[in-house]
């Protein structure tokens, strides 16, 4: 198959994996939510309506911070999925779930592609991403002890679940906003969404999951049985076919043409591997 | 400068980037949503109840601090809301939300399964230690009346069963420039 017919195979089957992320997660199907409720009925689960705020990837990194929530977290079981469930499963496979069943990561960068990269703003060539995407995340845990919570305020799930409710004719999501979520949910779609290259800017800075499931899979990545995308070096001809099609901006080719992966950022979506002519990437074990 | 000095500046950039977003949503959040907590029976003189609130004894949303998309896109919708209605007694209770004072067509909500929302109504029991969600979409009056609280009302909680009021909050709408009390109003220039 050729390259290019593999890179779109790729896509399409990422595809298919957001409109789960979008069953699983979302209302009004949010099949997940509803049974994290079926099996526990006395939590949130399972006595508050199923949407995404039923499995929030963002308050409970909030919480771990302050102890008078801690509680909180061991009455919710929902609130393990992002602080333990989807960072070991990370360190075993990567964080798969960014690059095949988040839907409020993937709408940015599928419409980004709508924008010729002549007009996106390259963060890899002007900004060290990495240890700003570790000091927002930071930013996030520390800003309730001097002002104000920004986890709800910057809640891109929050937004896609307005947009897919409005979609099957339920405005209510639409009824209220301020200030810090309509400025939000511009910024996730337009600068950091179709202006960036690889439609990826809020994932790379402001989802406290990502940085999280990036950091386990960093660390974890040498170990014998865990899944990633692997490079074969001596392969690599330098091409930069991969940075071309990396939506995070993970993979790329050093001066001397040897092929790299920024273990923090990648989110094993695997474009590269399809897309490599050299056959120089591949997803498994070490 | 080193990598590892690179690395420790955009790191600090990406704290105080939060840190500043962190403040200007605190400087405009009290005037666009009223947050609270409400607990039920209230137990203190203040009616909130043992709670945060029970310091102050009423939500206060200074309408002045809007930011301005909201004062551009949405200035009359302001949310009045809580995640954090809970039963500090010992008995398990059903209960319903009453109000005094808000506009006609305010909207209300609960994240709850069991709201009803024709009657305002929990209907399952809440244990000791369980919460709800509770909201209010008040709108507010176009153009707002000349004073300096425009809009005031009262949130109850009352027993379901018994029609026994447990706890109450006050919320007051307030706006600048113009005199709060008639003896400021009418005292001599």
């Amino acid at each position: 198959m050729p390259r290019s017919s593999r890179l779109a195979s790729n896509r399409l089957n990422r595809l298919a994996g957001f409109a789960l992320g979008l069953v699983l997660f979302y209302a009004p199907f949010a099949l997940l939510i509803r049974g994290f409720g079926m099996l526990f009925p006395a939590s949130a689960a399972g006595t508050s309506v199923s949407d995404v705020h039923g499995a929030c990837l963002r308050m409970p990194f909030g919480w771990l911070t302050q102890p008078w929530m801690w509680p909180t977290i061991g009455s919710t079981p929902v609130a393990w999925l992002p602080i333990a469930v989807l960072p070991i499963a990370a360190i075993a496979a990567g964080p798969l779930f960014c690059g095949w069943l988040c839907p409020a990561g993937a709408l940015p960068e599928y419409l980004s592609r709508t924008v010729p990269d002549r007009f996106k703003f390259d963060f890899k060539s002007r900004v060290d991403i990495v240890p700003l995407r570790y000091g927002f995340f930071f930013g996030i845990l520390l800003v309730p002890f001097v002002s104000s919570s920004v986890c709800c305020a910057l809640c891109n799930f929050n937004q896609m679940q307005n947009l897919l409710s409005g979609v099957f004719g339920n405005f209510s999501g639409f009824a209220y906003f301020s200030t810090m979520g309509i400025m939000a949910a511009a910024v996730w779609i337009v600068p950091l969404g179709l202006f960036t290259r690889g439609g990826r800017g809020w994932c790379m800075f402001l989802c406290p999951a990502g940085t999280v499931m990036g950091f386990a899979s960093w660390a974890s990545a040498k170990f014998p049985w865990a899944l990633r995308v692997r490079n074969n070096q001596s392969a690599c001809t330098g091409c930069g076919t991969c940075e071309d099609v990396c939506s995070m901006r993970a993979a790329g080719t050093t001066e001397e043409t040897v092929q790299t992966i920024n273990r923090h950022l990648c989110i094993q979506c695997q474009d590269c591997v399809s897309a490599c002519p050299a056959g120089a990437l591949t997803y498994g074990k070490p | 400068m080193s990598a590892w000095g690179k690395a420790l500046l955009w790191a600090i950039i990406g704290v105080a980037l939060v840190f500043a977003l962190g403040a200007y949503n605190k400087s405009i959040a009290a005037g666009e949503r009223g947050s609270f907590v409400m607990n039920f029976p209230a137990t203190g003189a203040a009616s909130g109840g043992p709670s945060p609130r029970a310091l102050t004894g009423a939500v206060v949303i200074p309408l002045g601090s809007r930011g301005a998309i909201k004062q551009a896109l949405q200035p009359r919708v302001i949310e009045v809301a809580s995640h954090m209605v809970s039963n500090v007694g010992d008995v398990p209770r059903r209960i319903r939300f009453e109000t005094t004072g808000f506009p006609p067509d305010t909207e209300w909500h609960s994240r709850d399964r069991s709201w009803n929302p024709a009657t305002h109504e929990i209907e399952r029991d809440l244990a000791p230690g369980a919460s709800v969600d509770f909201g209010l979409l008040v709108r507010l009056p176009d153009p707002l009346p000349a004073r300096s609280v425009p809009v005031s009302g009262t949130i109850y909680i009352v027993d379901a069963r018994t029609g026994q009021r447990l706890s109450e909050l006050p919320v007051r709408f307030e706006q600048s420039g113009f005199p709060t009390t008639v003896s400021d109003c009418c005292a001599p220039k």
